[in-house]
């Protein structure tokens, strides 16, 4: 047994100890909810954080939190079970995603991510505000109800259910990284000219990418209606979609581990704030998160994720990797910048 | 015929508005690559100092808008200095400035003696001076004829700086193409904090002129920045011309819209979005062959 | 001696035997040092010495030749058009790129692409490949229009690289190189230039593409950490890999220095005897000049001149162009 098995060991059954007794362990801090809160917001991030993969990113996350809480309230108007509910869910963000993905085979970067927006916008203002009534929302007083699963209905064992759910789905993302498809999509990333000259096609690995965060994305609503019980129609601003999107970058594009640990800290964060300030601190963890996230870009680019490895190189005693360039630098320039790194566009020679 | 007149003035007002904090974040991006989005609030931060001198300390008007907006050079400089030049790329200056945009959203609250409140009333001297227009029930405060002036003005100035003088060819070349701007003998060190204490120094006059017309305030900087974003994509965060035209035709649309079809709900919320959206599928439609014009584009 | 001559194959044996008898040597019949006449009847001493210095290229080839990288014999195909392009013209802004092209390429041959700067060679490669959608014109490779995505053209068998290298770069260079592989398998290609290469698993198929293109170097190596010489060959491999019939090369001799460029030039034109079909950029007018067996000038997106090599130095079009006019 090296010291690297032993290491690793240890820090799992350190880490699986803390996921399992989480609740109780912060009770000092604050009520449960804000560890749900934070456990969703972690999906939300993943969700977002995958699309790193392609080198995109994505802001209609808001909007599809709202699509899977109207799919939640549709299925328990229906009367159908959880373990029925879940999967149409899922199934029910498809549609949706691949829409999404129609605009990222011909937009890049920040276009792309506006188009997400706009898409949010749209949403919110025509479809929500339709459904919900203007006034209304889920709870409200247009009060279309959802409610948690029998066995979860408290915040400790409701917890339970939102973590197990948070930990598959970063088992299966981080699976998807480690398979060819994974490769693929590092190839993509690092010049799709080259990926789709050999016979590649771009457009497949980037909607299927799109799928998957979009799925993420919409039981992450569906969760979150089942937590907080009253959400107003005005809930889905797009400008929230910003924030998550910083939190993504926190975390480390890409990561699944880093998106899961921002996000839980991010989410839960301004919660035990106001629980522990009685309220009196508004918007003290907006300027907390602020000054994590400029400190971040500043020593760790590569967010939570980058640090992790460090430390944990540091601790194992292997030597520093060795310096990479990112890969996860989505260009926020407009596309033409990218265009012409990839040769296409013809400001100089042949 | 009130109406009309309402509907002109009050468009060009937020136009004015929409254009300042746009042409800022453009400045910011063709000298640099990177997209401010801290651009207002940095704006808000020096309002509210100014605000603190003036009325709570009681400084005059003029000297407390001044320091005000020395603060926002200087917090430009300081950024540029210890961030931006930091920074390997400009996508994640970028996230910088999304974190700046936080943190001083944030900052507004946890100053205290700012009142913790979301907004406060900022009057300049020209408080109560209207100017009447003749034939209609409106008047034209001088705070808003300012306002329009200063856009005019530094529409003008900008257009001039990038266009016709050495700095501007300077900071272009340099957003360009940082290394061969270097051995053309440009420093690059010099440049760059002209640039952001300039874009930060905007946005603090860009509150001083607004702050006596709208309230000084927080809650409103998200909705103003996202409104920008998307004037300045009109522009295809280039050009500076069609930046102004497009904040000017997105205000007129959503003040019209506000006075003429108040039944329609939520229409003129939507109007940034719809805008977005023609400019999307515009591109869209010309698909990749759109990348290369802008990539032959004039400056 | 005898040690040594077990690993020729008959071919080379006989092609050593040529190359000697061209140098003016007879090859000792008997192994020993000794003296033996030429064709004219002069004596002539073998020197052990002056023959050891033509061992290692003698082992090299020998090594090719035996390890089956190159099929040894030349297969005599019939040279039929591959690609044809007709009219192609597109526009950035108000510059035209391109304006109305025609060009075809053979198989087995080496076509060449050149002209001054600005001209629109990789313009041209960019729409050949499917990246850029041009204005008008018609292009018909392997007897189909061709107007898919670049996926759909790279299954087809149109292999490409490009100017600056561009490697999976946190990939390594077997499974840079297994993205061809799968696309050939997927797409059930024939290798033209080495058939026997279809049987074989990805990761063999990669490393015996890698060596026959003269890559030293590791194989499990990220290729993000490869020297410049390095990653040209290994994009080229990854072209070679998915299997093309019409293979476009984008100044790949670039940043190669005399002795590369010569073992290049050998590839290439070995690789082009065994039917593969070469369209070429470059800029090096002596490697052009000695390697295309046709040439087309491009200047400002026109074709102004085509022809063999010989042809093409003679045209006072192509050496205004290269030149300029004294007016």
């Amino acid at each position: 047994m090296n010291r690297r098995t032993l290491l690793r060991g240890f820090g799992l059954t350190v880490l699986t100890a803390f996921v399992l007794t989480m609740p109780y362990d912060m009770k000092w801090a604050g009520s449960s909810f804000a560890l749900d809160y934070g456990v969703i917001i972690g999906m939300v991030v993943l969700s977002v954080s995958v699309l790193g993969w392609i080198g995109e990113f994505t802001l209609a996350v808001v909007a599809q939190m709202g699509f899977g809480l109207v799919v939640v309230n549709l299925c328990q108007d229906a009367g159908l079970p959880f373990l029925v509910i879940l999967p149409v869910v899922i199934v029910s963000s498809i549609p949706i995603s691949v829409l999404l993905g129609v605009f990222a085979l011909r937009l890049r970067g920040v276009y792309f991510a506006i188009a997400t927006l706009a898409f949010g916008y749209m949403a919110q203002k025509t479809f929500f505000q339709t459904y919900l009534g203007v006034q209304g929302g889920f709870g409200g007083t247009e009060s279309k109800a959802v409610s948690r699963p029998a066995g979860f209905t408290g915040s400790e064992s409701f917890y339970y259910l939102l973590m197990g759910s948070l930990l598959l789905m970063a088992l299966l993302c981080w699976g998807v990284s480690r398979s060819r498809i994974g490769t693929s999509l590092t190839a993509l990333r690092e010049s799709e000219a080259a990926f789709s000259v050999l016979g590649h096609s771009p457009g497949a690995y980037k909607i299927l990418t799109i799928c998957l965060s979009g799925a993420i994305a919409t039981v992450a609503g569906a969760y979150f209606g089942m937590l907080q019980g009253l959400v107003p129609s005005n809930y889905f601003q797009p400008a929230l979609a910003i924030l998550y999107f910083g939190f993504a970058v926190a975390g480390g594009m890409g990561s699944v581990a880093g998106a899961c640990f921002a996000g839980i800290l991010f989410g839960a964060l301004p919660k035990y704030f106001d629980s522990l300030s009685e309220g009196k601190l508004v918007g003290y963890d907006q300027f907390f998160i602020g000054v994590v996230a400029l400190g971040l870009v500043l020593w760790a680019p590569g967010g939570f994720a980058d640090i992790g490895r460090r430390v944990w190189r540091r601790l194992e005693g292997s030597p520093p990797a060795a310096p990479t360039v990112s890969t996860f630098e989505i260009d926020v320039r407009d596309a033409t910048a990218a265009a012409a790194e990839e040769g296409l566009a013809t400001v100089e020679a042949p | 015929m009130t109406k009309f007149i309402q509907t002109i003035i009050i468009g060009l007002e937020y136009g004015c508005v929409y254009s300042l904090i746009a042409m800022g974040m453009v400045l910011v991006y063709r000298t640099t690559g990177v997209l401010n989005i801290a651009h207002g609030g940095i704006g808000v931060l020096a309002g509210f100092v100014a605000w603190d001198l003036d009325t709570l300390r009681g400084w005059p008007y003029y000297p407390a808008i001044l320091v005000g907006i020395l603060v926002a050079v200087v917090a430009g400089l300081l950024f540029e200095r210890f961030v931006v030049r930091r920074l390997a790329s400009p996508a994640l200056a970028t996230v910088a400035t999304l974190a700046l945009f936080l943190l001083l959203q944030g900052l507004v609250f946890v100053v205290p003696w700012w009142g913790n409140t979301w907004g406060q009333v900022f009057n300049s001297p020209f408080a109560n001076k209207k100017v009447s227009i003749p034939g209609a029930d409106y008047s034209v405060s001088w705070d808003q004829l300012i306002l329009f002036g200063s856009v005019l003005a530094f529409f003008a100035g900008l257009y001039f700086v990038l266009r016709r003088t050495r700095v501007g060819l300077a900071m272009r070349a340099v957003s360009d193409d940082p290394t061969a701007a270097r051995l053309m003998g440009i420093r690059q060190k010099l440049v760059a904090p002209v640039v952001w204490g300039l874009a930060f120094g905007i946005s603090g006059v860009t509150t001083m002129l607004l702050a006596p017309i709208l309230l000084l305030d927080n809650t409103s900087l998200t909705a103003f920045t996202l409104k920008a974003l998307t004037v300045t994509f009109v522009g295809g965060l280039i050009s500076l011309p069609l930046t102004v035209l497009g904040a000017m035709a997105l205000s007129m649309l959503e003040v019209s819209t506000q006075l003429y079809m108040p039944n329609v709900r939520g229409l003129s919320d939507a109007w940034p979005f719809i805008i977005l959206i023609v400019v999307l599928v515009a591109r869209f439609a010309r698909g990749t062959k759109a990348l290369e014009d802008t990539a032959v584009a004039p400056a | 001696m005898s040690p040594r001559r077990e690993i020729f194959s008959d071919d080379a044996r006989r092609r050593a035997a040529r190359l000697m008898a061209e140098r003016g040597r007879m090859p000792a019949a008997n192994g020993g040092n000794g003296h033996t006449r030429n064709g004219h009847g002069r004596m002539l001493v073998l020197d052990r010495d002056k023959l050891a210095r033509f061992e290692p290229a003698r082992q090299r080839l020998a090594g090719q030749l035996t390890d089956g990288l190159l099929p040894a014999r030349k297969r005599h195909l019939a040279k039929r058009d591959i690609l044809t392009v007709e009219d192609l013209a597109i526009h950035f802004g108000g510059v035209h790129a391109l304006d109305g092209v025609n060009l075809t390429a053979r198989t087995a041959e080496i076509a060449g692409v050149i002209g001054p700067n600005g001209a629109g060679k990789t313009t041209f490669f960019n729409c050949l490949s499917g990246l850029l959608t041009p204005d008008r014109g018609q292009i018909t490779f392997d007897g189909h229009r061709l107007n898919g995505s670049p996926a759909t053209r790279g299954r087809h068998g149109l292999g490409r690289t490009f100017q600056t290298p561009r490697l999976f770069g946190s990939l390594s260079v077997l499974q840079n190189l297994a993205f061809g592989s799968r696309t050939a398998d997927s797409a059930r290609r024939e290798y033209v230039f080495d058939p026997s290469l279809r049987r074989l698993p990805h990761d063999e198929r990669g490393a015996r593409i890698a060596r026959m293109v003269g890559y030293r170097g590791d194989l499990d190596a990220p290729a993000g950490s490869l020297p410049f010489g390095d990653l040209r060959t290994v994009e080229l491999a990854r072209a070679l890999c998915g299997a093309p019939s019409l293979l476009m090369l984008d100044e790949p001799a670039s940043g190669l220095d005399v002795s590369q460029a010569e073992d290049f030039v050998d590839l290439l034109r070995s690789l082009s005897d065994l039917g593969l079909s070469i369209l070429l950029i470059e800029h090096d007018m002596s490697l052009v000049m000695g390697i295309c067996d046709h040439i087309t000038v491009l200047d400002f997106g026109q074709v102004i001149a085509e022809g063999t090599p010989a042809d093409i130095q003679r045209n006072e079009l192509v050496i205004e162009a290269y030149l300029g006019r004294a007016d």
